[in-house]
């Protein structure tokens, strides 16, 4: 335990280097987790900068500042400075933010960003600022589009009738796929693998790097590229933190923040690729199955969002109506 | 368990208890309450996905709320009958006068702490309203009853404190007055000179648990101790981090596990399985001995909560021992040291709390405890029968001949609870955590259908016991976990992972391991154990797999080692525990403690080194 005095010696003191918290709850995994390449690209933007020695970004993954949830909340208070995540969490704060989790929403993730440059960020933006003080500085690619890992072949909703999937617990993603046909099982994301191997679950929704880092593959053998769902990775700042710096400082922080973000998107798009090649080399089918059909029986689920909520209503037709 | 702890002040408490006697009954009501709608939760969510695929959707959600809220009653419920664990040892070398000082402020502690987590809970609440959880439900619904249950416990520490005569409790004040005045002058008039936050965190924490304060309420004052100094950090991430330290599914496990002691010993089913052992080895040499091993393996593989299983076997063998002219200090050690060894049976708290915090498979982990496990028991068994007394020695066990059938039947019907808990697992019916939910249906059916002994009062004491002890782990790992998030704030776990990765890189693998065996003996024995995990084991096991050790081999390595520690006297809680269930005192337990300590330390020397016993059972199992 002689480890432990040494950092507990430093002082209260306020340093003169500004000293940013950053979070994710993905693993320290230089490759195929997002938090730790945007991290990494974070660093070497800050390091070619002005900003160099001025500012320090100490990277916490693996939810080690606590669940997404609670860190989404510290950083509205302004106790952790920053966080990658996808944008479904600060749903949970503004429920506006939810439109982004809409069932084949997105056609593909460049088309995303032309649609965001084109204005579709902007309201959603403004509305999580306004109702939780939260800044999005930037926007990425999550490492892949969601689609269904399942342990029996999957071609058409049909195939996807009553099977047992996992979703995130959020009521967007889980009902987008009850209408794509699944028994949609919310489950931790700890009790999956267990739960998959004694066939509790017939499968689970995710990205491909995520299902090879977690080795779901090991068990459940075909991948249905339905690609419901395109979520973006938001880079989260908190207002509180932003207005500490000098405007200079923040107006050179939030460019670099974005350099970093537009460094990451081809990594996602390349690992994306990569991790596809793997689960067929592990063995797992990848089908290219009926996705209009599935999307087809989602639709219904975008136009009742909008009617709930008009706010959504203008960013869902920029959406719609982009083509890459 | 150490009741001295909090409750010593040799005042008598009948008068001021009346006053919140209604307030135990309720908290008791609402935490047994909470815990059977949670069961009720689980067991239907369960049923809706296998039988009719039907997920539903908000079960998750709601099972672990219920669980923050049953856990944050009970946890008042415990502290108003004094079962909150401190560290006796150095309270009891102090003078008498000091003594009754040091207990006076530790009263008022426990109030300020609990106070202080009741205020920023319900502060929470108001600012996460509006909120939803992953299933859409409303944030709040989480803080809220925390806040109220910490709100009870307030009270009942009020209680406590009130029971002194108004000069002690003012000398109390004064007390922490004066430390609170010197690091306000401090830092106001010369702050280059005083120690970090991180400092006056670990002093503020030696000193508060040296002195006595209940385990829990040392580990969450510490992570105060740091917000306030540090002054930047607000209240509500203290009260953040507790509900969250609890707030999982997989946690479920301990306070369903729990009941399940409790009930087994309400419906009988406790007592057959004894008799059934008695029956079978009991007039071999060292017979009792062998009975009471065996009976902590199997209890240890019914319930999840080790005292409870201490508690059960130690009633019935302990007395037994007695009559047959036994030294009853050395019967207690070996039920001390069996419960080292059932450490890492299945289901075991320890090795869930380990999974949830250092994110392994906790069906690995349980899978790969059983064979470390099996040593252990081998070799107190293999003692027990080599310096045990022959059998003409041990009076014969009373069986009568129409009793037997009556006796295989029961414990039939109790080992059936063992095979259901493999079984229904490996079967897809239900995840690890589920399964714990259908135990203890298991034992409220079979204990009301088969035995006819569990009325409906006796099973409601039972849900009543098992909400307060899970309430009184449970805030234990909340509060470690509040203080394991202040040092990552402060990267200790960082620090500390480079340091023993760059030591084991010049010397080897092998110190790596000696090392953290060392930390979690001396850290279990002073932290009661779960603490010690919680703190530990997210910073040591990406450590351990970077230098190569499989994790879930090093998992079961750190939960033994910590078994070890808090049964190791002098500091070791559990053995205060088992003592005071057997009716001994400490001293006569040490010196046989030491010898079955230094066996089990050999067991865990080979398990350590030789990682095919712990690897092979998860191996085959596919983990
Ligand atoms: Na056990
Ligand atoms: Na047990």
């Amino acid at each position: 335990a002689t480890g432990l005095a040494a950092p507990v010696l430093i002082g209260r003191a306020e340093a003169a280097v500004l000293k940013l918290k950053l979070s994710s709850s993905q693993a320290n995994d230089p490759k195929f987790a997002n938090g730790r390449v945007y991290y990494d690209n974070l660093v070497k933007q800050i390091a070619a900068s002005n900003l160099a020695g001025q500012i320090e970004v100490a990277f916490f993954p693996d939810n080690q500042l606590g669940q997404e949830i609670d860190v989404i909340n510290s950083v509205k208070l302004g106790v952790i400075d920053m966080m990658v995540s996808g944008s479904s969490i600060a749903a949970n704060l503004v429920p506006v933010v939810g439109t982004y989790d809409l069932g084949y929403l997105f056609s593909s993730f460049p088309q995303q960003t032309k649609a965001f440059d084109a204005g579709a960020a902007a309201p959603i933006e403004q509305a999580l600022l306004k109702g939780s003080n939260i800044r999005i500085i930037a926007w990425a690619y999550n490492f892949g589009s969601r689609s269904v890992l399942a342990r029996k072949a999957v071609n058409n909703p049909d195939d996807l009738a009553g099977l047992k999937i996992r979703t995130l617990p959020n009521p967007v993603i889980t009902e987008c796929l009850r209408l794509m046909g699944a028994a949609a099982t919310p489950m931790a994301f700890g009790e999956i693998y267990a739960a998959l191997q004694a066939g509790v679950l017939d499968g689970l929704e995710h990205d491909p790097p995520t299902i090879v880092a977690s080795k779901f593959f090991e068990t459940a053998k075909f991948y249905s590229l339905t690609q419901h769902n395109f979520s973006p990775l938001a880079i989260y700042c908190s207002e509180n933190t932003l207005n500490r710096m000098p405007t200079a400082t923040r107006e050179a922080f939030t460019d670099i923040t974005r350099k970093a973000a537009a460094d990451t998107r081809a990594h996602g798009l390349a690992v994306e690729k990569e991790a596809l090649v793997q689960l067929k080399d592990k063995g797992v089918t990848v089908i290219d199955c009926d996705r209009e059909a599935f999307r087809k029986r989602v639709l219904p689920q975008s136009d009742a969002f909008v009617k709930a909520r008009p706010e959504a209503k203008p960013v869902v037709d920029l959406i719609r109506a982009t083509s890459v | 368990m150490s009741e001295a702890a909090i409750a010593s002040s040799g005042v008598d408490s009948g008068a001021r208890r009346r006053a919140t006697a209604a307030l135990l009954w309720a908290t008791d009501t609402v935490a047994a309450s909470l815990l059977a709608a949670d069961l009720a939760v689980v067991i239907y969510s369960v049923l809706a996905r296998s039988l009719f695929t039907a997920p539903v959707e908000w079960a998750d959600d709601v099972a672990r709320g219920l669980m923050v809220a049953s856990a944050f009653f009970g946890a008042a419920s415990a502290l108003a009958r004094g079962e909150n664990p401190g560290v006796v040892f150095f309270h009891s070398l102090l003078p008498e006068a000091w003594q009754d000082a040091v207990d006076d402020v530790g009263a008022a502690l426990v109030l300020v702490v609990a106070a202080y987590v009741a205020f920023h809970a319900i502060e929470l609440g108001w600012i996460t309203s509006g909120q939803t959880t992953g299933a859409g439900l409303p944030l709040q619904l989480t803080f809220y009853p925390m806040g109220l249950g910490a709100a009870c416990m307030t009270a009942f520490a009020a209680e406590i404190l009130l029971e002194r005569n108004w000069q002690r409790i003012l000398r109390a004040v004064i007390i922490l007055a004066a430390i609170s005045g010197v690091f306000l002058l401090g830092d106001t008039f010369v702050p280059d000179a005083m120690p970090s936050s991180g400092m006056l965190m670990l002093l503020g924490f030696v000193i508060t648990l040296a002195g006595g304060l209940p385990i829990g309420f040392a580990l969450a004052l510490a992570a105060l101790i740091f917000v306030w100094a540090e002054g930047s950090l607000p209240g509500v991430i203290f009260a953040q981090q507790m509900a969250r330290g609890i707030d999982n599914f997989v946690l479920l496990a301990i306070p369903f596990f729990i009941l399940v002691g409790y009930l087994m010993e309400a419906n009988g089913m406790s007592v057959r399985l004894i008799e059934l052992l008695q029956h079978l080895v009991g007039r071999m040499r060292g017979g009792l001995n062998v009975v009471m091993v065996s009976a902590m393996v199997l209890f240890s593989g019914i319930s999840g909560s080790k005292m409870a299983d201490v508690a059960a076997v130690g009633a019935v063998l302990i007395p037994a021992s007695r009559k047959s002219g036994q030294n009853p200090g050395s019967s207690v050690a070996l039920l001390a040291a069996s419960a080292v060894m059932a450490e890492t049976i299945p289901p075991c708290i320890n090795l869930i709390i380990l999974g949830f915090v250092a994110n392994l498979s906790i069906g690995g982990l349980f899978a790969a405890g059983l064979l470390p496990a099996a040593l252990m028991a081998a070799a107190l068994i293999a003692v027990s029968i080599f310096f045990g007394k022959p059998s003409s020695a041990v009076p014969p066990v009373l069986v009568e001949r129409a009793a037997m059938g009556r006796m295989w039947l029961g414990a039939g019907v109790s080992l059936g609870l063992i095979a259901m808990i493999f079984i229904g697992f490996k079967s897809g019916f239900a995840t690890a955590t589920e399964i714990s939910a259908f135990a203890s249906l298991y034992a409220i059916v079979v204990g009301s259908l088969m035995f006819r002994e569990l009325t409906p009062a006796a099973a409601w004491r039972s849900f009543v016991h098992a909400a307060a002890r899970s309430g009184l782990v449970l805030f234990i790992v909340a509060a470690a976990q509040s203080l394991a998030f202040v040092l990552t704030l402060q990267q200790v776990p960082h620090a500390m992972g480079e340091f023993m990765v760059g030591l084991s890189q010049q010397s080897g693998t092998w110190l790596f391991m000696l090392l953290s065996i060392l930390i979690l003996i001396v850290m279990g024995s002073v932290l009661e154990g779960a603490a010690a995990l919680i703190i530990f084991g997210p910073l040591l096991v990406p450590v351990a797999s970077k230098l190569g050790i499989a994790p879930l081999h090093y998992g079961v390595v750190l939960v033994i080692a910590m078994g070890i520690g808090l049964f190791a006297p002098p500091l070791g809680l559990g053995l205060y525990g088992a003592c005071l269930i057997g009716k001994v005192p400490v001293e006569q337990t040490v010196r046989p403690m030491l010898g079955y300590l230094g066996l089990l330390f050999v067991c865990l020397l080979i398990i350590a080194f030789v990682p095919a016993i712990s690897t092979l059972l998860p191996k085959l199992m596919g983990y």
